[in-house]
């Protein structure tokens, strides 16, 4: 059974600037907190988890134009994944960041997408600090 | 030296599961001793019928909306006020041993301190306090947790894992495959979250809480003051005691409960004169929250299923009163007996079989809503035993800790120190007790409040999934105890009813903002 969550925080910065720091999917450690390491290679992110869980990850897009990433985690117990980050311009000066997490079985939707929101939430606080 | 306190809970346990309250299926000699010689509540509520908005409500003294904890899944913030914080700046050495449950429990990335205790090589959290200190956690300065089994990084699980490793496939698996509530048939008749248990009593997280318990009491000095949450993770689903204790209640001898209406067409009837959401879930249409099984019909259940499912539970209340039995007998011959305050509840009730429902979910009738509660002041207090038939809270519990270690209650905490009788209650203005319900998950969404006042039960709904607002509950206990005729669209109540929603209403607590998220299941 398929399920949804969705996650979103409003930014007091450009979205290009917000873009700047979190568009390298590469670098997705640097303001993810459950993650330890990103490493890219091709189409594929491999990341190691803090608690050391280590998956992959297929990168499905990176579209800097319309600001957006989207990924499929690579593991048994899903049979489906589906991930969404968008950074959304709603002025000159701000903008919301949103994690869309589907799955299939519909509780991994939880599961992976609490990982966002503790994400959007490391993100918010580094936008802060950078104000 | 002030008082010690012993605050003992269960997980899910009926009013009526009790002997002082009339249970007929456990024998329960030790609670109902305590019941005796101290306080018995006979209308005490939570205020949410689900773990964790409860526990929060626990130890901040505080309603759902107040504290932020809506449902389970929203972990307690961590700067959330703690009367046991309170107590242990007082002084108080402070311990919670058995399921603590602030936090959520599905954490495969450890993001919890809860969930990452066990694995640290500590009882306390490794982890700085929320303001940059290190030290106990929510005030606890020492934490060793138990859930339903050996399920997640907890200390129970990771006790089992490396002593007993042959036990861990024995007990029921809480969740399936897909991380919903099993569905899975056991026991003798195939019943939904049920088996036969073939694990030795000894190992049981029941007894084991227990031990840990006695443990910690041990390395406690005469002259120290100490509260000790003890809290057992039963008679919880999934039931599955140890087996060799099942010949206390056999399944096959006893009666059905009083709630349980056997024939088909009357029970359906008496659920379709509720909200619809009641029939939903009945019939398998809708399953509107996690706690329920995703795949379980209530209407399947038979007569013979719901004896199995009571005598199990029965079984477990058993040994959960054998076990407060031998740490009360370690605290007398400690020679603490006069000075010990003993509290003794649960988090929330549980429908077993009460129109054909088991579990727990948005019901806010007695089998979830009406709660045991046992008070037992210290010997030194002098306090005279009673039974308090006005309406009380679990929010009362922190004030009532804070007053019985001689501190003033804090102004977060809504509710107020226990009344030690009627006359006491009445002067002190325990007239209602509220409880309330939101659930948001995966497009099906609840939300109702309750009052209970004057011996009705009043509940009204928000727009939601299934309801456009206008439905509502309203029970007399006194002319229909089983909450069987719903009088809220009676026109002989109207006044009565429209009394009661502007209570309700009015006593609403301000809701906290922003909401906090779900992030987990549970």
């Amino acid at each position: 059974m398929l399920g949804a969550v969705r996650y979103q925080i409003t930014l007091p910065q450009s979205a290009e600037t917000v873009w700047d720091h979190i568009g390298d999917p590469a670098e997705q450690a640097k303001w993810v907190p459950d993650f330890a390491e990103t490493v890219v290679e091709g189409t594929t992110r491999t990341i190691t988890t803090v608690s050391g869980l280590t998956f992959n990850e297929e990168l499905l897009v990176v579209d800097p134009v319309l600001r957006r990433i989207q990924y499929r985690v690579d593991l048994p117990v899903l049979t489906f994944h589906r991930g969404t980050l968008d950074v959304i311009a709603l002025d000159d000066s701000s903008c919301v960041a949103v994690s869309a997490t589907d799955t299939d079985p519909r509780i991994m939707a939880l599961v992976i997408g609490a990982v966002t929101f503790r994400a959007l939430v490391e993100l918010g606080r580094q936008m802060e600090e950078m104000n | 030296m002030g008082r010690k306190i012993l605050f003992i809970t269960t997980d899910q346990q009926r009013f009526d599961t009790l002997g002082c309250n009339g249970g007929i299926y456990s024998r329960t000699p030790v609670i109902d001793s305590l019941a005796a010689e101290g306080i018995r509540y006979e209308r005490a509520h939570p205020q949410s019928v689900v773990c964790m908005p409860s526990r929060a409500t626990i130890i901040t003294g505080q309603h759902p909306s107040t504290h932020g904890v809506w449902m389970n899944g929203v972990p307690m913030p961590i700067d959330a006020p703690s009367v046991v914080e309170e107590l242990s700046r007082a002084g108080y050495a402070t311990s919670l041993i058995g399921k603590s449950h602030f936090e959520p429990y599905v954490d495969p990335f450890n993001a919890f301190p809860e969930t990452r205790m066990a694995t640290s090589g500590t009882h306390s959290s490794i982890d700085p306090w929320y303001d940059g200190t290190t030290g106990p956690h929510r005030g606890f300065d020492y934490l060793e947790s138990a859930t339903h089994g050996p399920n997640g990084p907890l200390h129970y699980s990771v006790w089992i894992l490396n002593n007993h490793p042959e036990a861990l496939g024995m007990f029921y698996p809480v969740l399936d495959g897909n991380l919903e509530v099993n569905a899975m048939g056991g026991g003798d008749t195939g019943v939904v979250q049920v088996k036969n248990n073939p694990i030795d009593r000894e190992i049981y997280h029941t007894d084991w809480v227990a031990d840990r318990t006695i443990d910690w009491l041990r390395q406690r000095s005469d002259d120290e003051d100490w509260f000790c949450w003890m809290s057992f993770p039963d008679p919880h689903h999934p039931w599955d005691p140890p087996e060799s204790e099942l010949g206390r209640v056999p399944w096959r001898d006893i009666d059905l409960p009083e709630g349980y209406i056997e024939d088909a067409t009357k029970r359906e009837a008496v659920l379709a004169s509720k909200p619809r959401h009641w029939s939903e879930w009945y019939d398998g249409s809708l399953v509107s929250n996690f706690e329920a099984p995703l795949e379980w019909v209530p209407a399947t259940l038979t007569s013979d299923q719901l004896r199995e499912v009571t005598a199990k539970n029965a079984v477990e209340i058993e040994l959960i009163d054998e076990a407060i039995g031998r740490v009360l007998a370690m605290i007398e011959t400690s020679g603490w007996g006069d000075d010990v305050d003993v509290v003794f509840t649960t988090d929330h009730g549980e429908l077993g079989g009460d129109f054909g429902l088991m579990f727990k979910g948005p019901y806010h009738v007695d089998g979830l809503m009406r709660l045991p509660l046992i008070w037992r002041p210290a010997r030194s207090a002098h306090v005279e035993p009673a039974v308090v038939s006005r309406p009380v809270g679990l929010l009362d519990l922190a004030p009532t800790f804070s007053q019985i270690a001689g501190l003033a209650p804090n102004e977060w905490m809504e509710g107020k120190p226990l009344p030690v009788d009627d006359k006491d209650a009445q002067t002190r203005g325990f007239e209602r007790v509220l409880t309330e319900w939101d659930s948001e998950l995966f497009g099906v969404d609840v939300h109702m409040r309750t009052i209970y006042r004057d011996g009705l039960v009043c509940s009204i709904y928000a727009p939601g999934t299934s309801h456009d607002g206008s439905e509502g509950e309203l029970y007399d206990l006194q002319e229909d105890p089983l909450q069987q005729v719903n009088l809220f669209d009676e026109p002989g109540h109207r006044v009565v009813r429209d009394e009661l929603i502007d209570d309700l209403r009015a006593s609403q607590p301000e809701p906290k903002t922003p909401r906090l998220e779900v992030v987990a299941p549970v």
